[in-house]
């Protein structure tokens, strides 16, 4: 494509054709023919107009006004063409919303001219169009697809759940075991703390151990048991519980009948 | 006992693979008859499955093909090199015709008569022996599978073809109007005689190879954007076409770079065709390495892709079977594909392949790394994070780029959630240290109340009671 920019520029064949009265011109701007300066065109009211006239006895038979984008991509416009004494006036009169959408879209169009008959050739680049970045946002234009590698794409992953900070969680732990032995050193101080109707007899401590059992039970439940093991352990705990349990209140009711609680 | 091999090659009918030959050698053992003739059944129907896949798969072999020419203005005895060509180097079973042939049948019994078809400019309107193929025929041919050259010439273009290629997006310059360059030549012959340069070749079509030497005189055509015309010669700049018959130069079909003289096309079902402007691109005095590589690609013995393998499975090797993808899992994908060069199966080097998975759109779209190259394959693979939401997924590689057959493998997947023991447990979460620690001070609390409970002796009730 720059190459084919090169020639466009580069490309003046040798011409016995004379172009002169060259003008380039909107509504707002005129610029002459080889002129540095580009039209500016900023609105898509804007009529672009080229006109130029060809010294020559006979008319050309190729008589283009090409548009070149900066890749490299062109059209081309046939202009009006009469005769006028000696010399072939051309006029190309192109509104703004006849241009294809890919060189409304485009910051920058090369105005060539290609005048050819069998004996004459003309071809060379006489001007330049600049459309406004305004302009161009206006543009509908829109990219053919092309077969080509598409942009890759990354899933992104939903965020994990947010979790208190762990040393947070460690302080309000260590609270909750302090509120704890809290419990335990005020029952001492209130006198609770005193075992003066100790026995020795084993099914105190079955209860006492059939109790754990249970607290067991649902620990092993929180860590992955099944609820059906879990009611079968209950079930077998149920029954030694209600025994030793009865044992026990036995002894308490006789402890109490004997003023001893 | 007895061993078979089984080789194949393809007919000489349309896609067909048939069994070639059955080699049978003696080895040491068995040599019940019965055991050999179960053998043979079994292999003769392993071959047969064997077959059947091959026939499914796009042809790298020559296969029928029907030359229609006409021979007002086609004389085939300037034609000799592209039919030599034909002949003894593709081997293409070859069927000349003219254009009104009664034996010229593309169809018969409802089934694809050739393969390829090459049609040289007419002066007839239609084609047949009844005029009774037109642009449709063509175009259902082409849907068929089948693969069609055309050639049209500013005095030969039918209407058959013209319908046929405005259907596909080509539009060749009418009757009579040629491609004219005044800035060649000095004379009204050099004018038409267009030496064509680099500029003009586009090898991004990756149909030929490298820049050919051509002096181009015909018509040229306006192309629509589909993307399923590769664009193989573009006109130069400072051309355009005009009717020869007319002296008045306003009607111009193409002007500039906007003009195409050759363009190759290829469906989504890999069928081939191609489209030149100029006959003489393929007579004796032009017959080159280009016109070559143009047949060949039409006729699917180039640039043809084959998947012979696709794998994915978990990052340690498990298969989906073993154990059913879920969310978040790390899986890996490969792909193994290679490529008819006119020859042989060989490996194949693309560094934009890619892999998409996705639900209605790609969660994922990624770019397929080379892994690994035998001797007549390539395999391309990618690690990836299955999404975090579940659903039935497609694992699919499309490969779809200028000059190549496409390529288009899909697999669909249910991709489950996670179920309800493989969510992180509660200690895994800080915030729960608080409520499991509470839980157990107060379980330590009941046990330390229950012994004092039934242990203790309150001095002061103990002595009311006595006092009472």
């Amino acid at each position: 494509m720059k190459i084919q920019l090169l020639v466009l520029f580069l490309s003046t064949v040798i011409s016995a054709f004379k172009i002169t009265d060259g003008t380039l011109k909107s509504s707002k701007q005129e610029l002459g023919f080889f002129e540095s300066d580009s039209l500016r065109l900023n609105s898509t009211e804007e009529n672009l107009s080229v006109s130029f006239k060809i010294k020559s006895n006979t008319k050309p038979n190729q008589i283009f006004v090409k548009l070149t984008n900066e890749n490299g991509i062109e059209s081309s416009f046939k202009p009006t063409t009469k005769k006028s004494g000696e010399s072939y006036i051309s006029k190309l009169s192109l509104p703004f919303t006849k241009l294809p959408t890919l060189f409304q879209a485009s910051s920058k169009l090369f105005v060539s001219l290609v005048i050819a008959s069998e004996e004459d050739k003309y071809f060379e680049t006489v001007g330049s169009i600049e459309n406004t970045p305004y302009l161009i946002s206006k543009s509908t234009y829109k990219p053919t697809e092309k077969f080509q590698a598409k942009p890759e794409i990354h899933h992104i992953f939903n965020e994990a759940p947010q979790t208190v900070d762990p040393s947070i969680a460690v302080v309000f732990s260590f609270l909750s075991i302090m509120t704890f032995f809290t419990l335990i050193v005020s029952w001492g101080f209130n006198g609770a703390l005193n075992f003066g109707n100790f026995k020795f007899d084993l099914s105190h401590f079955a209860f006492i151990a059939l109790i754990i059992g249970y607290e067991v039970t649902f620990f092993f439940y929180y860590l992955g048991d099944s609820i059906f093991t879990t009611i079968g352990r209950v079930a077998i705990l149920t029954g030694p519980t209600v025994w030793f349990g009865s044992r026990l209140l036995n002894y308490l009711g006789e402890l109490r009948v004997a003023g001893q609680r | 006992m007895a061993v078979e091999t089984c080789s194949t090659e393809r007919s000489k009918g349309p896609n067909v693979l048939r069994v070639h030959s059955f080699k049978r050698s003696q080895g040491s053992g068995f040599s019940n008859q019965s055991i050999n003739t179960t053998t043979m059944q079994l292999s003769t129907l392993f071959c047969l499955f064997l077959v059947s896949i091959a026939s499914a798969l796009p042809s790298p072999f020559p296969t029928d093909t029907a030359l229609i020419y006409d021979s007002k203005i086609t004389n085939l005895e300037s034609y000799t090199s592209l039919l030599n060509y034909l002949r003894e180097e593709l081997r293409v079973p070859l069927q000349v015709l003219e254009f009104n042939s009664p034996e010229l049948e593309i169809f018969k019994n409802g089934q694809r008569n050739f393969d390829n078809l090459i049609i040289f400019p007419t002066k007839a309107r239609s084609i047949g022996s009844e005029s009774n193929i037109h642009g449709l025929d063509l175009l259902n041919f082409f849907n068929d599978g089948g693969n069609v050259f055309t050639i049209t010439s500013p005095t030969g273009v039918s209407e058959t073809v013209r319908n046929y290629l405005n259907q596909i997006g080509i539009y060749p310059s009418p009757r009579n109007h040629e491609l004219v360059d005044y800035f060649v030549g000095s004379n009204e012959t050099s004018f038409k005689s267009i030496k064509l340069t680099a500029e003009n070749v586009k090898l991004e079509s990756n149909i030929i190879s490298s820049v050919p030497e051509i002096t181009y005189s015909g018509s040229a055509a306006l192309l629509t954007n589909n993307n399923l015309l590769f664009p193989i010669l573009q006109s130069p700049s400072t051309s355009f076409t005009k009717n020869s018959q007319e002296s008045d130069e306003a009607n111009n079909w193409t002007v500039g770079t906007q003009g195409y003289l050759a363009v190759g096309h290829q469906g989504l079902n890999n069928a081939r065709g191609a489209w030149i402007g100029d006959a003489s691109l393929l007579d004796d005095s032009q017959f080159s390495t280009f016109d070559k590589e143009l047949l060949q690609w039409t006729f699917q013995m180039k640039n043809i892709l084959r998947v012979t393998e696709v794998k994915h499975n978990h990052i340690n090797g498990d298969t989906y079977a073993e154990r059913p993808y879920k969310v978040k899992d790390e899986l890996e994908y490969q792909i193994t594909l290679q490529e008819f060069n006119g020859e042989q199966w060989s490996p194949v080097s693309f560094s934009d392949l890619q892999f998409e998975i996705k639900l209605i759109s790609p969660y994922h779209r990624l770019n397929l790394s080379e892994l690994s190259q035998d001797e007549n394959s390539t395999t391309y693979g990618v690690t990836f994070k299955v999404p975090d939401r579940h659903g039935v997924y497609t694992l699919q590689t499309i490969y779809q780029r200028p000059g190549w057959s496409f390529v288009e493998e899909k697999e669909v997947l249910s991709i489950r959630h996670l179920a309800n023991d493989e969510y992180p447990r509660s200690w895994d979460i800080p915030n729960s240290w608080v409520y499991i620690t509470s839980s157990v001070v107060v379980f330590a609390a009941w046990i330390v109340f229950l012994i004092v409970f039934i242990y203790i002796k309150d001095g002061k009730i103990v002595d009311s009671k006595k006092q009472k």
